[in-house]
């Protein structure tokens, strides 16, 4: 008698395509117009499809804030074009008209595609988001060249320019590498921050 | 040119050549006044414009990573007795400015609050599965849900970020199906 065997898949078939994206510039600067732009190309192997818009970039927050699509309608019209496909090795440039305050960023999305292997796939899909900060002034970001910590712990770093500083470190680890005007970040030594922000799940 | 060899050839060979060397210097002479004639004719002849060129090289990153990982076949009814790990990663290049960028990964779909989980395409059935991130390949560190990122500066040749995903030891297969989850990576720079 055969024995019925109910098989629990994960895979359908083993697929490990590789999903590229090269952004051009990754930090945008906004003419005196407030409009910017970047240039990204498709290093994928498939046709992907991705969605491009505005989010606001608040002072205590690390990353670009994805609100709610809700929040986010009324500003489509500043980003063109919102929605577009890339083909293996195509590109497109992307271009943002910044309203007339507040800091923002480009946040790029993966759209998944009814017709790709990914979404035929059991087993952990991968998306992938680019989210990029528009600066206003030329001169911005301010580069800062963090001083080593000479011991295991970490450092409190605040920005009082009213410009955005980029923190860069030789060694160790920076919780925010792009701190806006009153932002906040922690420095610390190798390993000590790694360890805190993603053993515990807690925001520094 | 002409005219540096013929006095070179003066100096060099006395007063039976001195006839020849003037001769020499004559004719260099004479070609110069051509040329410079004839140079001064292109220049009314054309008009004159000044040309500036420019090139603006911008910083550029290439982000590439798997878009899928797959834990293989399970049958129904088995229990792990080991955690079952697969690897992913995530492949940062940087060219120009050395460009720091923060790496998230997202709850995915199907979180209860305290862990990852894969959901059936069926529903109703779902396995919790963990996520590890290694910025040098063999440290791993956990990926805590709502975890606030991972700061990375890539170099210009090209970093690798690995991640694995596994499912612990004593995960039970109940239920038939395909499982399924989709995690979102955020690059921001």
């Amino acid at each position: 008698m055969l024995r019925r065997v109910y098989q629990v898949a994960f895979a359908l078939f083993p697929i490990f395509a590789e999903a590229a994206l090269s952004v051009s510039p990754p930090q945008l600067h906004a003419n005196h117009q407030g409009v910017a732009q970047t240039d990204v190309r498709s290093g994928a192997s498939v046709t992907t499809r991705w969605s491009a818009r505005l989010a606001p970039w608040h002072p205590d927050e690390a990353h670009a804030v994805i609100r709610s699509d809700d929040a986010l309608r009324s500003r489509e019209g500043l980003v063109s074009p919102r929605f577009f496909s890339l083909r293996p090795g195509d590109h497109q440039t992307l271009r943002v008209r910044l309203p007339a305050d507040g800091y923002w960023r480009l946040v790029v999305e993966q759209l998944s595609a009814e017709d790709s292997l990914l979404d035929a796939a059991s087993g952990l899909g991968l998306m992938f988001r680019f989210s990029m900060p528009i600066f206003r002034s030329r001169l911005e970001p301010r580069h800062h060249q963090l001083t080593p910590l000479l011991k295991l712990g970490c450092e409190l770093i605040e920005n009082h320019n009213d410009l955005a500083v980029r923190l860069d470190a030789v060694t160790g680890s920076v919780s925010k590498t792009t701190l806006l005007p009153g932002d906040r970040a922690w420095y610390c030594s190798d390993d000590v921050l790694l360890k805190k922000t993603l053993g515990t799940g807690q925001a520094l | 040119m002409s005219s540096i060899n013929a006095l070179r050839y003066e100096t060099s060979s006395g007063n039976g050549a001195v006839k020849q060397s003037r001769k020499l210097i004559r004719s260099a002479f004479s070609y110069a006044l051509l040329f410079s004639s004839f140079a001064l004719d292109l220049a009314h002849a054309q008009s004159s414009a000044t040309l500036t060129v420019s090139l603006t090289v911008a910083d550029s990153c290439n982000i590439s990573g798997v878009n899928h990982i797959s834990f293989g076949s399970q049958t129904a009814g088995q229990t792990l007795t080991s955690s079952q790990s697969q690897a992913g990663s995530v492949t940062i290049v940087c060219a120009g400015s050395s460009t720091a960028v923060s790496v998230n990964f997202s709850n995915g779909l199907n979180s209860d609050g305290s862990s990852r989980r894969l959901q059936n395409a069926a529903g109703g059935s779902y396995l919790s599965y963990g996520l590890e991130f290694s910025s040098d390949g063999t440290n791993y560190v956990p990926v805590a849900l709502s975890h606030a990122g991972v700061s990375v500066t890539p170099g210009s040749g090209g970093t690798t970020y690995n991640l694995r995903a596994s499912l612990p030891s004593g995960t039970s297969f109940v239920r038939s199906g395909a499982y399924s989850d989709q995690l979102t990576v955020s690059i921001s720079f």
